[in-house]
């Protein structure tokens, strides 16, 4: 009987192994990133010549970092530059797969973490941690990853029409509404801040950047991104699911709801710990989840991923750009907002079809 | 069939409001295994909202609704879906999934929260698409699929979830005349074949003379009438139902069609605007 059905059927086109396809490139994406980490490790305004990086790096590695004389380069290399740089690798990452994971959540491929005012509900959790709770371990992270919560769970309420699902631009809308209300929050804290202690680690917030790193910051981030990320990857195959819309993700046997909770939960917790490190920094959520669909497809199984090692390339580079441009530093969110936006531009122009129908 | 008496699905006095208006109202039917069921009514009848019941959507009904030998108010979503499979009437592709990751998703109710598809998911992905003539289209993505060709995609995935209730909201509702013909032709070979119990909501009472094997009529959120398509459905009925004259015509093959007809008066208006 399928035969009859058949009728309009060209014979299928074989797939040309795309298992095969996807493995070179990872492997290719790794190396790169790898590449680019190494030749971070020997950028900067202080010149350390690309050999002795080199040799610095691979001692360290090899755990003998701490022995030798702590002449200037290796001070530079590795308790500067190191840690900041594995720092940029986990943001970036963070930001590239959580702004996949939002895109896939809402079914609204206008939407990242900073859209959605996770960012700035992260920002003023981590503000009101450093005013009131200096004393507590962990507050800033705990307080920054409840913000991002209260931020998005706002978004996503002010947004919500009864029975309707939420509207791709009211989405957006209400994200800049409720990113508004909690930037505003952040500077009422900035008046009560100490001006001595207090303000300035404030203020580091509204600009971003990764300056203040050294190893005693990655903790515990070092350990919290990389848990959260690899429970997205896990999960990668319910985002396709959830990208059904509600209706149809229950139909197909999901609980919506509390797969929902779990997503946020852990873009909230990722993000949170990014952000109480490296302050808000837009445009990498928005624009790489789309540089990684136009790669790999939308299957989140590939593209959570790939948006990942894309995110952590791009912030890397930014990051690079921000300390090695002029002599001082520039805020990363200036240069990634200065890539990200023609981006953006170039994509709506391209992508017209995906993103407003 | 004398192995399982239990009916797949049973509905008795089913109660539903929504914000104080009354929807549904005292509904009751059992459906048995491998029938091929018909729900006919007017927009607004209530047709949706049993569906929705039925599947689990819409929990705060009075009365027994149960799936199997289960009430659906106690079964968890993945039971519901492991039991009976939704074709949707619309659906709006947002990201590009190829053909094949999209019928993949079907199987989601089988898997465990950890797990991701594995081969034997592929495979089975493979058939339901062999079964329905759509192998061509593995490779597209589905965003750019014609409707008729969607319709059938959607009919892919329902079939992957391997649920022994089959349920289809409008499946024809916005195809071509082709179209239309086509899926429902497909629905009535697939339930014979792989022994489905067929749902599905119908807008056209031809339609349910031809591929359905018992038909719902419900009008005004009640069940008007429930039987045999061919011994249920009379001009008279259709009248109530749609407050609209309908003709009933027989063809020379012995079977019957229904065609609304113009009344007198709507007629003479129309020739008064043509002779202006």
């Amino acid at each position: 009987m399928t035969s009859y059905y058949n009728d309009t059927s060209i014979s299928a086109p074989s797939p040309s192994n795309p298992g095969k396809r996807r493995f070179w490139l990872y492997l290719t994406l790794v190396l790169l990133l790898a590449a680019l980490a190494v030749f971070s490790l020997q950028l900067g305004n202080y010149h350390v010549p690309a050999e002795q990086t080199w040799k610095l790096f691979v001692s360290w590695l090899s755990g003998e970092a701490s022995v030798p004389s702590p002449d200037y380069s290796s001070v530079v290399v590795l308790k500067l530059r190191l840690p900041r740089i594995i720092m940029v690798l986990l943001v970036g990452a963070t930001l590239g797969m959580t702004g996949c994971v939002a895109q896939g959540l809402f079914r609204n491929p206008l939407v990242s973490p900073f859209i959605l005012g996770i960012s700035a509900g992260a920002s003023f959790g981590a503000a009101f941690a450093i005013v009131f709770l200096s004393r507590i371990p962990f507050s800033l992270d705990v307080m920054a990853s409840l913000g991002g919560f209260a931020a998005v769970f706002a978004a996503y309420m002010v947004a919500r029409r009864s029975g309707r699902g939420v509207p791709r631009l009211a989405l957006v809308l209400s994200g800049v509404i409720v990113s508004s209300f909690f930037s505003a929050l952040v500077g009422i804290l900035q008046y009560i801040a100490d001006a001595e202690t207090q303000l300035p680690a404030i203020t580091f917030w509204m600009l971003g950047g990764f300056g203040t790193i050294a190893w005693e910051s990655l903790f515990p981030g070092i350990y919290v991104i990389p848990a959260s990320l690899a429970l997205l990857l896990v999960f990668s195959w319910q985002l396709n699911i959830l990208s059904m819309g509600d209706g149809e993700a229950m139909s197909l046997g999901m609980n919506v709801e509390r797969w929902k909770l779990l997503f946020v939960v852990l873009v909230v917790t990722a993000v949170g710990s990014s952000v109480s490190r490296s302050g808000i920094i837009g445009w990498v959520g928005l624009i790489v989840p789309h540089i990684s669909r136009a790669i790999v497809g939308p299957d989140h199984r590939h593209s959570l991923p790939v948006s990942g090692l894309l995110g952590a390339m791009l912030l890397l580079v930014a990051d690079d750009l921000a300390r090695t441009l002029t002599s001082g530093e520039i805020p990363i969110g200036i240069i990634t907002a200065l890539i990200g936006t023609p981006f953006f531009v170039f994509i709506m122009r391209t992508r017209e079809k995906e993103l407003w129908h | 069939m004398a192995l399982n008496p239990i009916p797949p699905i049973s509905v008795r006095d089913l109660h539903f409001t929504y914000g104080g208006t009354p929807v549904l109202n005292s509904i009751s039917c059992d459906i048995q295994c491998g029938e091929r069921v018909a729900v006919l009514g007017p927009n607004g009848a209530g047709k949706s909202t049993f569906f929705h019941i039925l599947s689990g959507l819409l929990p705060a009904y009075r009365g027994e609704v149960r799936l199997g030998d289960r009430e659906v108010k106690t079964l968890s979503r993945c039971e519901i879906a492991r039991h009976l499979a939704l074709v949707p009437q619309r659906h709006d592709p947002v990201f590009p999934y190829p053909v094949r990751e999209f019928i993949l998703m079907g199987r989601h109710p089988h898997l465990g929260t950890f797990s991701q598809p594995g081969v034997d998911d592929m495979m089975l992905v493979e058939t339901a698409a062999e079964e329905i003539g759509i192998t061509h289209l593995l490779d597209r993505p589905y965003s750019n699929l014609s409707g008729g060709e969607l319709q059938l995609v959607l009919l892919a995935r329902a079939l992957t979830q391997d649920s022994p209730v089959l349920m289809l909201d409008e499946p024809n509702s916005h195809l071509d005349f082709r179209n239309r013909f086509r899926v429902l032709d497909l629905v009535c070979c697939l339930s014979v074949q792989k022994k489905l119990t067929v749902l599905m909501t119908l807008h056209d009472p031809n339609d349910v003379l031809q591929f359905a094997n018992r038909v719902l009529v419900i009008g005004e959120g009640t069940i008007l009438a429930d039987g045999a398509p061919a011994e249920t459905l009379n001009s008279d009925l259709l009248r109530r139902l749609y407050g609209v004259p309908v003709t009933t015509l027989h063809t020379e093959e012995g079977s019957v069609l229904f065609k609304p007809s113009r009344s007198d008066s709507h007629h003479e208006t129309c020739a008064l605007v043509s002779n202006h």
